[in-house]
């Protein structure tokens, strides 16, 4: 078993040097930048809620002992470094799992040395099993350590949360690491096995993870994760996943199903009223004389009532979405074991 | 000529049929978006520095447009309008890197390398043949896409000609083109070092992301500085790119001292009933200043920028041809 998970990463060592390198280089950032944002040791009195930290720059809403240490923070959060590292985040499992589940069949059809192989291996399944435990048995510690620092990096970013009990770039760090990548190789592994080479497969799953990652959480928060919203409060931020917004329209917390138009016209502020001249044709002086337009409160206005899920409830959507990821990488991995029992070596 | 350049099409069919289907699928696609954002028929009188404000906003809008204004954002908040409106941050460099992983790397991969290079008067012509096809294909279709992406800008911001507005200027138009013909060149050059068409893709692309996120402050930071001129706090103009910031000012004046003692300087304290004291900040203390480019030099910068690109292309093709002469063919 060692020595055919052995003999597997030797005949795809770039891809595997690539790994280590890749994982290691971003988890190694990640970890890094969480220093740095920690090292500054933004004053916990300063977040607001307890929990983030605010924009140094609004006077209005950051108390002013918190200007310094916020506006230092933000500079390093909008660095360059920074977004780089946040991107890599964002991309790495495909990058790994695409890099090896394309050469894994298709490389050894496309050279000619498939016949071989399947020849010398007993059975063609149990030959890309062996192959794809290999690969498994690497890449999923790999991807985790990365995952897990994306993890650390978050927490640094959002000081007062913890990483396991917000949703902010959720998909993007943690445990989902690992099943992205393992969706992503599976899931290109089966397209090589189809098309039997291997750049069509590269980029077809290119195209198709980019697709996939970007409908994600629309599609979640769409359809799966609907039943599990709860009524926002007024405070609701990152912490909390945004689910939807209800159709209907709601005013002082009652259906609301006017014309949102006339509301507006109805509720604006009065036009400014020019006080009438006295007898001798002069305007008095006195302020009051005039009518400035000031803005009436009248309330909130119309407005939607906002569903979201409570960061608390953070390991229960990431086990319902890594379930199916986990589905739908088994799925794929079928495919491929099933497609390459079946197919021409050429 | 013709002959070589459709014999190279026709062998990297996969790509070429690639690179057409994004340039096409994307130009539909962002017309479809502009064409159903102008059909909302937003009133350019209710429009606030050229942008559609936002409906929900009534110290922003103007009440008569609110309803107008709601359905423009709900457009443009689909998930379909944000994938077409970012195509230009991926797919240029997927048509680029197609096409140039296979001409060198898919050769020698493949094993007819040898083969191909001898047939071949030179390898320098044998690569540039390769390129100019390459290029006659990736030029056109990228500025189509380039060209209806700017369509869709010019409808996000109906009082703002897409030609005189930075807003993601470095992911429409003509910038299409020139991603796409840097990344060609580059995964050539790549793919000539590395001699395998997979790991290639992969490389470039880790390369072009690192690109992509860097050439937009380093054309800030240098060739464009230039052009910049100094606005002052909550002074800005609609389309400018900020290049920089100009550091903090107070009541029009630089400020250097320490922004905490001043904030605590400026405090007001009052004396409560109860005993004790409460005290507010100042509404408005220094202000970060920026150095901004405004909308109507978009022409010039546009220019500066794609300079600085095809500068970095022409070494990268360079390189390729050089290490194509030298490398063996396997």
């Amino acid at each position: 078993m060692f020595a055919r998970i052995q003999l597997t990463l030797r005949q795809h060592r770039l891809e595997t040097i690539a790994l280590f390198v890749l994982c290691g280089g971003l988890a190694l950032a990640g970890v890094i930048e969480a220093w740095r944002l920690n090292s500054l040791n933004f004053p916990h009195s300063c977040l607001q809620d307890g929990r983030v930290v605010q924009y140094w720059y609004d006077g209005s809403s950051a108390p002013t002992a918190c200007q310094l240490a916020s506006k230092k923070f933000y500079d390093l959060v909008w660095s360059p470094d920074m977004s780089i590292v946040a991107m890599f985040e964002q991309i790495l499992p495909f990058i790994v799992g695409i890099g090896f589940g394309a050469p894994l069949v298709a490389r050894e059809i496309e050279t000619g040395t498939a016949p071989l192989s399947w020849a010398l291996a007993g059975s063609r399944f149990s030959w890309l099993l062996g192959k794809i435990v290999a690969v498994v048995v690497v890449m999923v510690p790999l991807l985790l350590v990365a995952g897990l620092a994306a993890d650390v990096r978050e927490g640094a970013l959002v000081p007062g949360i913890d990483p396991h009990a917000m949703f902010d770039s959720y998909a993007a760090r943690g445990v989902f690491f690992v099943f992205w990548g393992l969706a992503a190789f599976l899931g290109t592994l089966a397209l090589g096995t189809i098309f039997g080479r291997t750049m069509p497969a590269v980029m077809v799953a290119l195209i198709v993870c980019v697709f996939v990652r970007g409908l994600w959480e629309p599609a979640w928060t769409h359809t799966i994760l609907r039943p599990f919203a709860v009524e926002a409060d007024y405070q609701w931020g990152s912490a909390d996943l945004f689910v939807y917004n209800s159709d209907q329209l709601y005013l002082d917390g009652k259906p609301w199903n006017g014309d949102l138009n006339q509301w507006f016209n109805e509720h604006q502020p009065a036009p400014p009223v020019m006080a009438t001249p006295d007898a001798s044709g002069m305007v008095p002086s006195s302020s009051a004389a005039v009518s400035n337009a000031q803005p009436v409160d009248f309330g909130p206005p119309p407005q939607p009532i906002t569903y979201v899920i409570h960061g608390a409830d953070y390991w229960l959507v990431t086990r319902l979405e890594c379930a199916v990821l986990l589905a739908g990488s088994l799925f794929c991995g079928a495919i491929a074991l099933f497609w390459v029992g079946r197919r021409k070596p050429y | 000529m013709f002959e070589r350049v459709w014999l190279t099409w026709k062998q990297h069919r996969f790509e070429t049929g690639l690179v057409v289907a994004i340039g096409l699928i994307t130009a539909v696609a962002a017309l479809i978006e502009a064409w159903r954002l102008n059909s909302v028929g937003f009133p350019s009188s209710c429009l606030s520095d050229g942008r559609v404000p936002y409906w929900y906003d009534p110290a922003q809008a103007v009440t008569a447009c609110q309803a107008a204004g709601q359905r423009f954002h709900d457009i443009h908040n689909e998930f379909d309008f944000g994938l077409v409106a970012e195509a230009g941050q991926l797919l240029p460099f997927l048509a680029g890197l197609a096409l140039g992983a296979q001409l060198v790397a898919g050769e020698i991969d493949g094993g007819t390398a040898p083969f191909a290079w001898t047939l071949a008067d030179s390898r320098w012509k044998w690569l540039l043949w390769k390129l100019v096809a390459a290029v006659l294909l990736l030029v056109p279709f990228m500025l189509i896409a380039g060209m209806a992406e700017d369509v869709l800008q010019g409808a996000v911001n109906p009082g703002l000609s897409a030609y005189a507005s930075f807003e993601n200027y470095t992911a429409r138009g003509i910038f299409w083109v020139l991603w796409g013909v840097a990344a060609l060149c580059g995964t050539v050059a790549l793919g000539t070092i590395i001699g395998r068409a997979s790991p290639t893709v992969l490389v470039a692309l880790v390369i072009c992301i690192f690109a992509r996120g860097t050439l937009e402050p380093a054309l800030n930071a240098t060739v464009l500085r230039p052009l910049a001129v100094l606005e002052l706090p909550r002074i800005h103009t609609p389309g400018e790119l900020v290049v920089s910031s100009g550091g903090l000012y107070l009541d029009g004046q630089p400020f250097s001292g320490d922004l905490q003692t001043w904030y605590q300087d400026n405090e007001t304290c009052t004396a409560l009933a109860g005993g004790g004291t409460e005290c507010h900040s100042p509404e408005q203390g220094p202000e970060d200043s920026s150095y901004a480019i405004p909308g109507n030099q978009y022409w010039p910068v546009v220019a500066r920028g794609a300079a600085a690109m095809l500068a970095g292309t022409a070494v990268l093709a360079a390189l390729g041809f050089f290490l194509v002469g030298r490398r063996r063919p396997y």
